[in-house]
């Protein structure tokens, strides 16, 4: 059986593990995603925090779509977060545009919907709408989710971080939280791994597709205060950088322009981050710290430039926030059922399992593509789901626009939903329900 | 100065402090959030065979000002060090506060070590956009720019730091912390170390490796504050009164100043108190206080853009929030020394000094007091090692103290003097092969004189 020959693996690797990873120590972290023992590992004394149909890790677009779907089905739902606030990668943007939230500035389903509402409910501080992008005050956007989520009713943790996962006969059944109060275990019936990298499915040693991809640029977003968002142009910090590069080394080699937060008066840069500094692998905590600390740097840089640039617009600039952390466009994915590929979305492909669409601007026109359902399901443990930027493609195929990633949540959330009520693993779950659950949702 | 007799003698009573809380005593009063794993703990077997990310001298867990005090202090006895940190940046409350003032960063106007003041002076070489000084002992930082100088400060000494790394559990032989297991996106690790310090303000590596523990949960925790940073904005007064009605989270009280010289404000109030009295290390008290402090600053802006009076008010915008709530107060060592409040107005001297604290007292509700009879009192290095485990030096806001000390000096620089000593006393005993609790503290002392730390003051007026 399947089962018995990973168990046989996976015992060759502990043993193996222990002495032979010392090594790696800090000078390059040479671990061995195969040698994690995570899996092996017994719980069973573990204090229980919760028992729950469905739980959703990660409280991104992704979890968010999924545990507002989940909930409304009527399920018992539990979302945990890591950080002290929701929104994931639309929050450590500090005002990048969540895309395709609108494609065609038109309304995508009832749980996008849900979170607009209460995001322009709070103010036009809140949020501006430009096309199929919401451009977010992030610190609105935090207290908006929260917002949605207490309008369903659905629990929540923050500040908890998934740190394994529990398996049985290749089934997750929990997830293990680090807490303030030691590790804790929340079992579950369907786990919904929206942490945007595969994390627990990866813990629970899901097949991960990470390798196939070269290490794309990290980069940290800054929030700038005391300069006319609307007068700066692009141009102009290009050259501020450009006569500055050599009293400040770390300066990123684009950048994408000062850009107005939502409407306010204050703006965000992005910028091509690590791009220069070699390849640095987002998983590796060795190797991720030191792109958060680069980048830190960096964006201090950035600052000095554009002070010192010739642009009087510029000169009297000040940082006045850095983000939570760096964004990863291209984080590790589950290898699923089905793997969505560049061609894929090149030809618009539709699939008879076709749950959400995958929308982009190409050359300024919108292209969409099915994601079939079989992304979200690992090709090789059981009890999950993967929603957003973790699921099945390859690395022309990953997207992680905040409507996507929410689009797949929703779907996945529905399907959990489903699963539980049925008494079934996600993986046997009939794809044309979904898609007539989710055509309730005003789901296109 | 009534209202805080009065006080006292309530929180005197409520907390049942006797003179001369006898070392390693049970504290009487003391509200056990939950039961402390006071038994030997058995790690789970499986953490021998976890992947070990590190094997260092001194691990200090935790990256805010008692962490970088620590990291500094050890590193800079030459011994392998790690600092780190759940946040992918350094700082702690000082960069969740967003420009919060750095109290007793030079107490009456002389620097408390080199180390620390060598910190200051690479802020101070950013000019007026890193920081400028409130008075001649508070900073009041862009922390932008104190994240970055940390990092400048580590790499000065060759002490080493991984950020967005969590400290998940303890890893415990005999009673002995041998290092902690952290939480990674590969999975659980390992790091062993020779000595752990706990700097995670919250006694977190205390706890997990069943280390007596304790929270003063009478009703009366300090409060915990949200950080956040405004655009054109002055204060409130008016604006807040008529918005009340509408915004229910808005605080009572508020401190408002400009960050370093830049064209942005911080804020600082009494937070969560409009939530009730509020545990930090409950789950969800703590997730309540997270999410309606986020909301509680939405409102402030809203409220002020709304009710506001002046141009400038109405439009006051949000360009910045702490990356989580900062606490006062929450769970902390039950050490072989307790601090109490007669410490604080003898300004004890005590023979094990490693630091000391001084400045005044912040206790809820209802703000800040400086008492008449506070005095620079002794942090005695007993009241920095758990009273059963080994292997484990705490430092920070969660060394044993009780209520009123606590919440007395927990200043800023204060917290960098006591983690400088704690890492010095962990690379001490990491050198010598010793545990800590074994080590002599005369020669962490030395250290700390030739870096020029006033360990003995003589004058322990806590006016300059």
């Amino acid at each position: 059986m399947m089962s018995d020959k990973k168990a046989i693996n996976r015992r060759y690797f502990l043993a193996g593990s222990g002495a032979a990873l010392v090594a790696g120590s800090l000078t390059g972290c040479q671990v061995n995603e195969e040698a994690s023992p995570t899996s092996s590992a017994n719980y069973d004394s573990t204090p229980v925090l919760d028992t729950v149909d469905v739980l959703v890790v990660g409280g991104g677009p992704a979890g968010i779509g999924a545990a507002l779907a989940a909930k409304r089905q009527g399920v018992k739902c539990l979302v945990v977060e890591s950080y002290s606030f929701f929104g994931g990668s639309a929050v450590w943007g500090l005002g990048k545009p969540m895309e395709q939230m609108r494609p065609g500035s038109k309304p995508r389903s009832a749980i996008h919907e849900l979170l607009l509402k209460h995001l322009t409910d709070l103010s036009s501080q809140a949020a501006r709408i430009e096309n199929h992008s919401v451009y977010p005050n992030v610190h609105f956007l935090k207290a908006a989710i929260v917002d949605a989520l207490d309008e369903v009713e659905c629990p929540y943790y923050v500040h908890v971080q998934a740190a394994d996962a529990v398996v049985e006969d290749n089934r997750i059944t929990g997830v293990i939280l680090a807490t303030k109060q030691g590790l804790m275990r929340v079992s579950a019936k369907v786990v919904l791994d929206c942490t945007g990298d595969a994390s627990i499915a990866s813990f629970a040693r899901a097949s991960t597709l990470s390798e196939d991809s070269p290490s794309a640029p990290l980069s940290l977003t800054a929030a700038y205060i005391d300069v006319d968002v609307s007068s700066v142009k692009t141009g102009d910090i290009t050259s501020a950088f450009d006569s500055a590069r050599q009293k400040y080394p770390l300066l990123p080699k684009t950048v994408h322009g000062l850009k107005q937060v939502s409407n306010c008066s204050f703006g965000y840069m992005d910028h091509s981050g690590t791009s220069g500094f070699g390849s640095l692998d987002p998983l590796d905590p060795v190797q991720r710290s030191q792109a958060e600390c680069k980048s830190r740097r960096q964006v201090l840089q950035m600052e000095h430039a554009m002070r010192e640039s010739s642009t009087t617009a510029l000169q009297d600039i000040d940082i006045c926030e850095g983000a939570s952390q760096v964004c990863v466009p291209l984080p590790r994915r589950v290898k699923g059922l089905y793997t969505l590929t560049g061609q894929d979305v090149a030809k618009g492909a539709d699939f008879p399992d076709t749950i959400a669409l995958r929308y982009e601007m190409v050359n300024n026109a919108l292209v969409s593509c099915g994601v079939p359902y079989r992304t979200m399901v690992p090709e090789d443990v059981d009890g999950i789901l993967i929603a957003g930027s973790g699921i099945s493609a390859d690395s022309s195929a990953v997207s992680t626009a905040a409507g996507n990633c929410m689009a797949t949540g929703h779907a996945a959330g529905l399907a959990a939903a489903m699963s539980v009520r049925q008494g079934i693993m996600p993986r046997d779950l009939d794809a044309a329900k979904l898609q007539e659950a989710l055509r309730k949702n005003d789901a296109t | 100065m009534n209202e805080l007799n009065h006080s006292r003698r309530r929180l005197l009573k409520q907390t049942g402090l006797g003179v001369g809380l006898a070392a390693a005593a049970p504290l009487a009063g003391a509200t056990m959030l939950m039961p402390s794993k006071v038994e030997a703990v058995t790690p789970p077997q499986h953490y021998a065979l976890l992947p070990v990310l590190d094997e260092v001298d001194v691990l200090i867990c935790g990256g805010g000002a008692a962490g970088i005090g620590a990291g500094l202090g050890a590193a800079q006895q030459g011994v392998k060090t790690l600092v780190i940190e759940n946040c992918t940046f350094f700082g702690g409350v000082i960069s969740w506060m967003v420009g919060m003032e750095m109290n007793q960063m030079r107490p009456k106007g002389k620097g408390r070590s080199d180390t620390i003041e060598a910190l200051i002076n690479r802020m101070e070489s950013y000019g007026d956009q890193a920081m400028k000084w409130r008075n001649s002992n508070s900073i009041i930082p862009n922390v932008e720019y104190f994240k970055v100088v940390v990092l400048e400060c580590f790499d000065a000494v060759n002490c080493n730091y991984l950020v967005g790394v969590r400290a998940a559990d303890a890893i415990v032989e005999n009673n002995v912390v041998k290092g902690v297991v952290v939480a990674t996106k590969r999975g659980l690790m390992r790091i062993n170390a020779q000595a752990v310090v706990d700097c995670t303000g919250d006694a977190d590596i205390a706890h997990y490796a069943g280390a007596e523990t304790f929270i003063y949960n009478e009703g009366n925790l300090g409060a915990m504050t949200l950080g956040s940073n405004y655009n054109h904005w002055q204060k409130p007064s008016g604006a807040f009164k008529k918005g009340r009605d509408k915004y229910p989270l808005l605080p009572k009280t508020m401190i408002i100043r400009q960050v370093a010289k830049c064209e942005f404000s911080f804020y600082n109030n009494e937070g969560s108190l409009v939530l009730g009295n509020m545990n930090p290390v409950d789950l969800k008290q703590r997730t309540r206080t997270e999410t309606q402090l986020s909301r509680q600053l939405v409102q402030n802006v809203l409220a002020m853009r709304e009710f506001g009076d002046t141009e400038e008010q109405k439009n006051a915008e949000l360009v910045g929030a702490g990356q989580q709530v900062s606490a006062r107060e929450s769970r902390r060592l039950h050490g072989e020394y307790t601090l109490t409040i007669d410490d604080i107005e003898e300004g004890t001297a005590q023979p094990d000094t490693v630091a000391w604290r001084t400045g005044g007292i912040d206790v809820g509700p209802g703000g800040l007091y400086k008492p008449e009879g506070m005095r620079i009192f002794d942090i005695p290095y007993r009241s920095l090692l758990p009273i059963k485990v080994d292997g484990l030096i705490v430092a920070g806001r969660c060394i044993s103290a009780d209520h009123i000390p606590e919440l007395s000096g927990k200043s800023i620089g204060n917290q960098f003097a006591a983690g400088q000593g704690a890492g010095t006393a962990a690379a001490v005993a990491a050198k010598q092969g010793l545990l800590p609790r074994k080590i002599d503290i005369g020669e962490v002392q030395a250290i700390l004189k030739k870096d020029n730390v006033d360990l003995f003051p003589t004058n322990r007026s806590t006016r300059a």
